[in-house]
């Protein structure tokens, strides 16, 4: 007779074989070793060990990340073949010692370049609310299969906006923490100096518990910043000080939607009103990181595009190559606007304590024409839906992406989230004030009925 | 710059990289050197203090 553990995990196995087929979330699923590492938690539970924080949560990952034993594909062929991994990533390592119980890799845009997996190789990953549309990226696996309920928990990672646009798109809760809070450790590297990893979840509390999970120091990481671990955890009460709000203007409103105006209206209503605030030099800030990636990007995968260029989805390989092809000047320039916007964003903190922007300016696009509307001219999704993302982790601020939920009946159309963004290492905040505007309706995950 | 040139030139920019863009790379590579010329002339347009320092290994 199989414990609760095991049997939850039979249960979560079938669905992912019921509906991953069309959603297209998963590019490995580790059945036998999920269920018996659940036949474990039930073992631990019958010798009345005490439950570990995630026991027996089931869990997936993008993947880039390393996992033991299994290849580490970051969405590209030119991968496949590469040994297994040795050791899990940081990151698995510490939510497996906190009781979570890995079940599966997860699709997303090759070498994680683009916001809308939509990926040569393994396929497009679906969005739950409505499978002819765009889940988001490039960790749309990871946020696709926590919103159709096939995970409650995954990783991702966060270059430009992959763990904040794919939340928005999906309707789920994604953490983009302060650049160098988590480790990076095991994480297939798409840019240095922007890389983030985090979780998504269906709620704040399980958002909360993985990075707990995976906070503290990690020698393997040397970007990591020397931050003492802030447990989140511990008060999630919805009791929040009194805040100094700001809505971002200027750029963050300049091409949104009416959804998307409307969805940063309702969160600044809840958390008492908001006031305006433009950040100087945000389009430049923006362009800065366009182009500091496509370096960093190009400079990473040089020696593999010199002997195998033709192996790379040809839209991730065109710009690797001409990102590696800018005069060094323009990065050389672009960093030094980094350092600047950093002091813009700085000073705005000192007037406010939480700033709000939507997550992305769009619902989710239909994956059969997708693109959207930025200062009157239609361009692609893939490349531009990380708009109102990208300045914000130039800057290396932490992020909670919320899911707004409609004002009346509790549900809109297509979901669209909403970015609160704290002080460097106030990831406690951000999700303080995450789980009080879930605890007031004002956002939360929708049940889609993937039984 | 008519199509040969820029072909040219990219293939001479890839030279220094020891990258050789076969014909059927060259047309996506240069549209996205063209979106990146963009973004590049919006940088360099902002004016920074000469002791404005390019950020090394990044802190938020």
């Amino acid at each position: 007779m199989s414990g609760g553990f095991e049997a939850g995990i039979g249960t979560l196995l079938a669905r992912i074989a019921r509906h991953d087929p069309v959603l297209n979330c998963f590019t490995s699923v580790f059945a036998e070793q999920a269920l018996a590492a659940a036949r474990q938690c039930d073992l631990r539970r019958a010798r009345g060990e005490p439950a570990r924080p995630l026991e027996g949560v089931p869990f997936a990952v993008k993947n880039l990340y390393d996992v033991a034993g299994v290849v580490t594909l970051a969405g590209s062929r030119v991968l496949a073949h590469a040994p297994p991994a040795a050791q899990d990533a940081t990151a698995v390592q510490r939510l497996r010692a906190a009781g979570a119980i890995l079940v599966g890799c997860l699709n997303m845009d090759e070498f994680a370049y683009g916001f809308s997996t939509e990926n040569a190789h393994y396929g497009a990953t679906a969005n739950p609310h409505d499978t002819s549309r765009l889940a988001g990226g490039s960790s749309g696996g990871s946020a696709a299969a926590v919103a159709a309920g096939l995970v409650p928990l995954s990783l991702g990672s966060d270059t430009n906006g992959s763990i904040r646009v794919p939340a928005s798109l999906c309707g789920i809760y994604g953490l983009k923490p302060s650049f160098g809070r988590l480790s990076r450790a095991g994480a297939y590297p798409f840019v240095a100096s922007l890389d983030h990893v985090g979780p998504f979840a269906r709620d704040v509390a399980t958002l909360a518990l993985a990075y707990d999970a995976m906070q503290g120091a990690d020698p393997r990481d040397m970007a990591q910043a020397p931050v003492a671990p802030e447990p989140a955890s511990p008060d999630l009460s919805g009791r929040l000080p009194r805040l100094r709000v700001g809505r971002l203007v200027g750029w963050f409103t300049r091409s949104a939607s009416p959804q998307a105006l409307a969805a940063v209206a309702r969160v600044a209503e809840a958390l008492g009103g908001a006031q305006e605030v433009e950040l100087p030099g945000t389009e430049t800030a923006r362009s800065a990181a366009f182009c500091i990636t496509a370096a960093e990007g190009g400079a990473l995968h040089l020696s593999t595009l010199r002997s195998r260029a033709m192996e790379y989805d040809p839209a991730v390989r065109d710009r690797l190559i001409a990102g590696a092809l800018q005069p060094a000047a323009v990065v050389a320039h672009a960093q030094r606007v980094r350092s600047w916007y950093r002091r813009q964003v700085a000073q705005a903190f000192e007037r406010f304590d939480v700033l709000l922007a939507a997550s992305t300016p769009y619902p989710a696009p239909l994956r059969d024409h997708a693109t959207i509307t930025v200062d009157g001219r239609e361009v692609s999704a893939r490349a531009n839906m990380g708009l109102y993302t990208q300045p914000i982790s130039f800057a290396g601020l932490p992020v909670v992406s919320v899911p707004v939920l409609g004002p009346a009946s509790g549900t809109v159309e297509l979901p669209i989230g909403v970015q609160l963004i704290t002080r460097p290492f106030a990831e406690r905040l951000g999700l303080q004030v995450a789980a009080s505007l879930e605890q007031q309706g004002v956002t939360g995950c929708r049940e889609l009925g993937y039984e | 710059m008519d199509e040969p040139a820029r072909a040219a030139l990219v293939r001479e920019a890839a030279g220094f990289l020891g990258l050789e863009i076969p014909d059927a790379l060259i047309e996506g590579v240069a549209a996205n050197l063209e979106l990146l010329r963009v973004h590049a002339a919006t940088i360099l347009a902002l004016e920074l203090p000469a002791e404005e320092e390019a950020a090394g290994v990044f802190r938020p």
